[in-house]
């Protein structure tokens, strides 16, 4: 059963999650050089043991971590291709717990192999109580995952109570707005999780820069970092158009429809990132119709570039790569207004090409 | 009454080296086809074809309407009710459906017509996560039976509904059949051909459609 486990959700989850996690690498030592390698993990590692907000924000990411595997496994499961592991509940309850156990183990293993790292760090540095506090929380997310995964396979004929009971509130919702359902409803904490990384990141550059003065290029610059973190979503609303949404393509739909959708939802999800950006570079109609066309660009030619490469997780990354290379570099030499109108005539042209040929989802 | 053609010409479909279709014409005029193969001989890939969800090389048309040169017109002639549908499921039966009446820009009160007859009043305002497969099958028939189209196009017409709505689609078939529709369907269930007269049978054998 644990091979089976291994793999079918082990590889489905590390497939999924390649692009975020070569992401997040890239994000954390992507920018140093390979001979300061030793000493910033080090010194990372005493940071986190050191500063109660590092280590708050690292137990944090821990937890959110474990839930979305655990939302990962108990979504898959409910389907119907992974009906085979309500079989499993066939099994003694220490056997159902031991293969859960090793599977989580398994998901979390570059998470575990590096908070090991940093307890061993903090052990090292006689932080003994950030030691304790990092060691409580692994031992908390291993007992519980297995625990809770079991419960939900096992108990399912046990009726679920709703502790809130929201009213439904009847709502119209164009077509634009379906992948930001989709988003809202099925993929919630991924929308969080990126909100977040977006936020971080956003104010990251902020600060970096922060003895720089008013410059329009530090915002641009931020705003395509959260525009950038945003690849996870956009990936995964392709993939729910692909699915859910193809039936659209045997409607009478006009293109300028279709790319105003597309532009609609695109704009929509980057709201909270445009405002901040506007506030920033002074509430000037220009400033924010130049960030508005600079977002809409970046998340266009990522959501063409999956399209181009039949949504290929690794191939995937080499794109975002390049488009972050060459967009700071616009911004840097400050020819983004017309870097955002060549990516925007390159998507669309695209765009368009795929709807004649009957290849957009 | 215009009597309608839905033409394919110089067809070409591969998936990766493995060719699906290639012929060089194909035609078929008002009334009902059957399209027969075993599974993956290639009905759905033809019917996806045929409703523009999917690359090919050559042309389909309908009334010399075609699919590459004018999109819009073309998918507004035609009708396409899947296998097994998709849809979002966080929206309701009834948000799908005005969805559909929109983009086709058609009357309300047939289709309430026809929820009723297949006895849907009472699950259109619940959301479609919450439907059966016979409920989805019924919504994505209601939804390919909106608007003035020429060509319906059903991928296994009967699979998971039941008897009662079998018999409403067969009335259904009929009417439209008198307007000079075509509808080009798949089974694997045995259809009443007393109820549903077929007006040419055709097999996916070899990368072509033969009659048989």
């Amino acid at each position: 059963m644990l091979r089976l486990w291994l793999k079918t959700f082990g590889r489905e989850f590390f497939a999924q999650h390649a692009g975020l996690f070569l992401f997040l690498f890239y994000l954390i030592f992507g920018a140093v050089p390979p001979g300061q390698l030793k000493g910033y993990i080090l010194s990372l590692g005493i940071t986190i043991n050191s500063s109660p907000v590092a280590l708050g924000i690292f137990i944090l990411a821990m937890f959110l971590f474990s839930l979305k595997s655990l939302l990962f496994i108990q979504k898959l499961s409910n389907t119907p291709v992974y009906n085979f592991v309500k079989t499993s509940t066939a099994a003694t309850k220490k056997i159902q717990l031991q293969n859960w156990f090793i599977l989580y183990l398994f998901l979390h293993s570059p998470l575990v192999l590096f908070t090991l790292f940093v307890i061993g760090t903090g052990l090292y540095g006689h932080f003994y109580l950030s030691a304790a506090a990092l060691t409580g929380s692994v031992i908390l997310i291993f007992s519980s995952l297995p625990v809770l995964t079991f419960r939900t396979l096992n108990y399912t004929f046990k009726p679920t109570k709703k502790l809130i009971l929201l009213p439904e509130i009847a709502i119209k919702k164009p077509y634009w707005t379906w992948p930001l359902y989709y988003l809202l409803k099925k993929q919630t904490l991924a929308l969080i999780v990126c909100k977040i990384l977006s936020f971080l990141l956003f104010k990251g550059i902020i600060w970096m820069f922060a003895d720089n003065g008013n410059d329009i290029r530090i915002y641009l610059l931020s705003l395509l970092a959260a525009t950038i973190s945003h690849c996870i979503l956009i990936s995964m609303t392709l993939r729910f158009e692909k699915t859910s949404g193809n039936f659209i393509n045997s409607l009478p739909v006009n293109y300028g429809y279709r790319l105003s959708s597309l532009f609609g939802f695109l704009l929509t999800l980057m709201i909270p990132e445009l405002l901040f950006y506007s506030k920033l570079s002074g509430l000037q109609v220009i400033n924010t119709l130049l960030g508005i066309l600079f977002s809409a660009a970046v998340l266009l030619v990522l959501q063409m570039s999956l399209y181009f490469i039949n949504n290929d997780a690794e191939r995937y990354l080499k794109y975002i790569f390049i488009l972050l290379i060459s967009s700071i570099m616009a911004v840097i030499t400050g020819l983004y207004f017309p870097f955002s109108i060549l990516l925007l005539i390159l998507g669309i042209s695209y765009h368009r090409y795929l709807y004649k040929n009957n290849s957009l989802s | 009454m215009d009597e309608t053609t839905l033409r394919l010409n110089k067809l070409n479909k591969k998936y990766g080296s493995h060719t699906v279709f290639e012929f060089d014409h194909w035609e078929v005029k008002q009334g009902i086809y059957l399209i027969k193969g075993i599974n993956g001989a290639g009905k759905t890939t033809l019917f996806k074809i045929i409703s523009g969800q999917i690359p090919f090389h050559g042309e389909v048309a309908i009334n010399n309407i075609t699919l590459k040169q004018q999109p819009q017109t073309y998918r507004a002639m035609l009708s396409y009710a899947e296998a097994e549908p998709q849809y979002p499921a966080f929206l309701t039966g009834n948000e799908l459906l005005e969805f559909h009446l929109n983009i086709r820009k058609a009357e309300r009160k047939p289709a309430d017509n026809l929820i009723e007859e297949f006895k849907m009043g009472d699950y259109m305002k619940n959301k479609i996560e919450s439907y059966s497969s016979g409920m989805l099958k019924k919504l994505s028939l209601i939804c390919a039976f909106t608007g003035h189209v020429k060509l319906y196009i059903l991928d296994e017409l009967m699979i998971t509904i039941d008897q009662d709505s079998i018999e409403v689609l067969y009335t259904l078939i009929k009417k439209q059949l008198q307007e000079g529709k075509i509808f080009l369907i798949s089974s694997h269930q045995e259809l009443d051909y007393t109820k549903v007269p077929m007006n040419g049978i055709f097999q996916i054998d070899n990368q072509q459609l033969k009659l048989c």
